[in-house]
């Protein structure tokens, strides 16, 4: 399909856009998407190569392009990238994903406690 | 747009559940590693701001609604349904929108109602147009909001909804719906009285009510399709009531019919929805065929009746066409069908005095008949096929002489020089056509007992015309029946084979014996028949041949027994021919020789008034043997024929008729005293010298081909019966021998299964055979139930 009309788009900025376009471009032959059955086990080791490669940038651009591919409704995008997120939480302590994505912890100390104790039974022994 | 919401890069926060405050809470923690560039999440705006915001949205909307699109961002309207929906306002936006298209509905509604006195149909079609296309770009702009909220909501999409709000509003309005569906419907009746109409304008009001249902067509089966089906099915029904009052014919009523289910068929398709051309000819099907089925079919004097009396084979395929489209329709024809052949079939098998030839070929005409009609006009179709079949069996076996008569039928087509003799290329077919009659027959034991007696006949009579015929024909039985059947007529052929081989040799063995007593005096063959195979006529008597024909036998006797030393060789005097020389010296009667006298002398065949003249008779041997006599005396009583002769009684009559109870006196070779017409056995014979003829040779055996009189009959039955009980013997046997024991009912249906190709035994028939057979021991009744019986080994 070639481009026909120009629009502005200020919910993103260039440099954002220019990767999500990376991608489409990339992109542009692949076939449509499968009908998503609800019922099917979600993976996140699927992750096609270049995909990963083409993710490896930090964390803010991350999230802007799952923001920008959320709102140009680019499903393909918006998965790969969501699941790139979901690894980096995978198998992590919550104290190791405050550290990742530097989350401030607003618990008090009590409450703390109190959440690990109702938790325990979760954890490996 | 005022402001836009902040997405403040730096902004150090918490990625929180909700939509929690705190945007920019204060700068203590700077944590701005340069990997975790954290972005706020949205804060929740305003009040204000969310309603301009969707002020703006629901100014855009009225605009699509009202047309006017052109000026209008679609990137901003879609930002801004986003903004909302992201910023959990989904519910605000969905509600809104929906009051809009509701709003705008009710001014859509009063535009149609005022249309309702004119152009109703137009209008509302180009404002449902209007609306389709207003509801496409409102749902462009709210896509993210039909992606997201709506999914998570479980609610309508947004183009469903404005289907459901412009259903609600306008197309159930109650003046609007009523007015539509009567639109509608009077449009289509217009049409069925030839009138023409403005086909696409209902085309798009029920496109619109298929759409309007989402995902049904519930809203177009309840407000037009349950409607229009009902008016066509009075419309058809009396239609169909008129015609058949004012029309009495079958064939034009059905192309009437015809040409109206193709009519609401390409009606259904052109401009209803898909789905109601089914139900639509389920409604002709039912109102026009089967109501009137019955009638049509019977109609008197353009009926199927008379359809089949003039093969109108076209008329009756489309009968055909027509019925088969409705359950039980085929089968009324079928018994029509059934009846009217039924009807044909007895009449030719009841008429009496009909010759064999003719009886068949009828029958055989029929057949073809209703070949013709199941190819044609019945698409071979296997109910009818069936139909026929059973039809045929029924009355073919309603005369029990059908055996004997398709015997004799295939008797003249094989026989050379017969009046009905069949070409080549055409025997073959006709052969098969007779296997198809063979089929039908219940007696086939019968069949099988004259068939053989005319086979032997033309075998020893020299008389088929192609010993390949007379193998196709057997192999064709043989296809039919099994080897049982036709062993011993191949048997019959075989003889005939080895006889001629036998003959030859016999030839050579005389003129290589050369001298003494080797001289042949007559001029002779014969046959050897094996006795199990050809039909039992053995006669023990001796008939006194005369010399010549003794010396020539007694040579053959001799040379035979020196090849087959284990075997015994009869003469059959009874089924001999021979040639005489007769010499006839009389005055021909006058009239002829006036005749004789204008011939030209030169010519052979004129004989000289007066003069001697010379014949060859070919006859039986037993009128041989009685014209021979005639050589020793010339005037000889039947008695001192019966005595000098040694024939039996009724032969000699039998031969002696053949010989001198002709009209005509130059006709007659003996002549009797007195001129009686039966033969007594004090009458004398004389030989008729006023013999006269125009051939030189004359055939005075019979020739074959005749049926059998009536006592004739009786006595192949009577053998036929017989035969019978040696093969129910045989069958009941064989059945207990496997079985050991067996009850009584389950005997009688097994042997009357195993026999049921040849014959149907009554089951009187086979228990008087088990009584008898165990009177032989052979079965007895078993010890613990009277209704059991056991095998005796």
């Amino acid at each position: 399909m070639k481009a026909t009309k120009k629009f502005p788009c200020p919910m993103s900025t260039p440099p954002i856009l220019k990767k999500v376009i990376a991608w489409c471009t990339y992109h542009k032959d692949d076939p449509p998407p499968v009908e998503e059955d609800e019922y099917k086990e979600r993976r996140t080791d699927d992750i096609p190569t270049w995909d990963q490669e083409f993710l490896k940038v930090d964390q803010g651009t991350l999230f802007e392009i799952i923001l920008a591919a959320n709102y140009l409704d680019i499903k393909g995008l918006l998965d790969v990238s969501c699941k790139t997120v979901a690894n980096m939480i995978k198998g992590k302590s919550p104290e190791e994903i405050r550290k990742t994505f530097n989350i401030k912890c607003d618990f008090s100390a009590e409450e703390l406690e109190r959440v690990r104790r109702e938790n325990e039974w979760c954890e490996e022994k | 747009v005022a402001a836009r919401p902040s997405m403040n890069r730096n902004a150090p926060n918490a990625i929180g559940g909700g939509a929690s405050g705190g945007g920019g809470s204060g700068g203590g923690s700077n944590n701005s590693y340069s990997k975790m560039r954290i972005k706020a999440f949205p804060m929740s705006m305003d009040e204000r701001y969310v309603n301009q915001i969707w002020d703006q949205l629901k100014r855009a909307i009225q605009e699509i609604q009202k047309k006017n699109n052109s000026g209008l961002s679609f990137e901003e309207l879609y930002r801004n349904a986003y903004t909302l929906v992201l910023h959990k306002y989904g519910e605000k936006l969905y509600s809104g929108t929906r009051d809009v298209v509701a709003e705008h509905m009710a001014k859509i509604k009063d535009d149609v109602l005022a249309s309702v006195n004119n152009v109703f149909l137009a209008t509302l079609n180009s404002l449902w147009k209007d609306h389709q296309t207003a509801m496409v770009m409102i749902r462009d702009i709210l896509m993210y909001m039909d992606r997201v909220y709506v999914n998570q909501q479980n609610l309508p999409s947004v183009y469903n909804m404005g289907l459901t709000v412009f259903k609600e509003q306008v197309v159930r309005h109650p003046v609007v719906c009523e007015h539509l569906r009567n639109t509608l419907l009077e449009m289509v009746a217009r049409e069925r009285r030839g009138e023409s109409i403005a086909r696409s304008q209902i085309k798009d009001a029920c496109n619109m009510l298929c759409q309007l249902g989402v995902d049904s067509l519930q809203v177009y089966e309840e407000d037009f399709e349950q409607a229009f089906l009902k008016q066509s099915r009075d419309f058809y029904r009396s239609e169909s009531d008129d015609f058949l009052a004012e029309n009495c014919s079958a064939s034009l009523y059905i192309k009437k019919v015809e040409s109206r289910m193709a009519e609401e068929m390409e009606r259904a398709r052109h401009y209803l929805d898909r789905s109601t051309e089914p139900k639509i000819i389920a409604v002709l099907e039912e109102e026009l065929i089967s109501r009137h089925m019955r009638t049509i079919v019977e109609m008197e004097s353009s009926g199927l009746v008379s359809m089949l009396r003039a093969d109108k084979h076209e008329d009756i395929h489309c009968m055909y066409r027509l019925l088969q489209r409705v359950p039980d329709g085929v089968k009324i024809m079928t018994d029509c069908i059934s009846t009217y052949l039924r009807e044909q079939g007895k009449a030719i098998v009841a008429e009496e005095n009909r010759e064999p030839s003719a009886y068949v070929q009828a029958l055989l005409d029929l057949r073809d008949r209703c070949d013709c009609l199941l190819a044609q006009a019945l698409n071979r179709d296997r109910l009818f096929k069936q139909q026929i079949s059973s039809d045929f069996e029924y009355f073919v076996n309603l005369n029990v002489r059908s055996p004997e008569y398709l015997s004799l039928f295939i008797d003249e087509k094989l026989r050379r020089g017969s009046r009905g003799a069949a070409a080549d290329n055409e025997i073959e077919p006709l052969l098969d056509k007779c296997m198809v009659l063979f089929r039908y027959l219940q007696e086939k034991d019968v069949f099988e007992k004259y068939y053989k007696q005319h086979l032997a006949k033309r075998l020893i009579l020299n008389k088929s015309s192609s010993d390949d015929t007379e193998k196709s024909m057997i192999s064709k039985l043989k296809a039919e029946c099994g080897c049982q059947f036709t062993s011993k007529l191949e048997g019959m052929l075989k003889d005939m084979t080895v006889s001629n081989m036998l003959n030859e040799e016999f030839g050579n063995y005389l003129s290589q014996a050369g001298g003494a007593g080797a001289q042949r005096s007559i001029d002779f063959g014969l046959r050897v028949l094996t006795t199990g195979f050809w039909p039992t006529q053995t006669t023990q008597n001796k008939v006194a041949l005369p010399d010549e024909a003794r010396q020539a036998y007694d040579q053959f006797h001799r040379f035979y027994m020196s090849k087959h030393s284990g075997r015994q060789l009869t003469l059959q005097p009874n089924m001999g021919t021979a040639d005489l020389s007769a010499t006839f010296s009389g005055a021909p009667p006058s009239g002829r020789g006036a005749e004789a006298a204008d011939e030209p002398s030169s010519t052979s065949n004129s004989l000289a008034v007066g003069a001697r003249r010379r014949y060859i008779l070919s006859v039986s041997t037993y009128q041989m043997v009685v014209l021979l006599q005639f050589n020793r005396r010339p005037k000889i009583t039947f008695e001192q024929l019966q005595a000098e002769t040694n024939i039996p009684e009724k032969d000699l009559q039998r031969a002696l008729g053949a010989l001198c109870m002709q009209k005509m006196a130059s006709q007659r070779f003996l002549n009797k005293e007195p001129r009686t017409k039966e033969i007594s056995s004090t009458d004398e014979f004389t030989v008729n010298d006023a013999f006269y003829s125009r051939h030189v040779k004359i055939k005075v055996a019979p020739s074959g081909g005749v049926k059998e009189t009536e006592p004739e009959r009786r006595e192949t039955r009577i053998k036929v019966d017989e035969d019978r009980k040696y093969e129910i013997e045989a069958a009941i046997v064989r059945i207990m021998k496997a079985r050991q024991t067996l009850s009584h009912n389950y005997l009688i249906a097994q042997v009357i299964e195993q026999l049921k190709s040849r014959f149907t035994p009554t089951p009187q028939a086979i228990k008087s055979r088990i009584e008898h057979l165990m009177d032989r021991d052979y079965i007895k009744r078993s010890d613990q139930d009277r209704h059991y019986y056991q095998y005796v080994a």
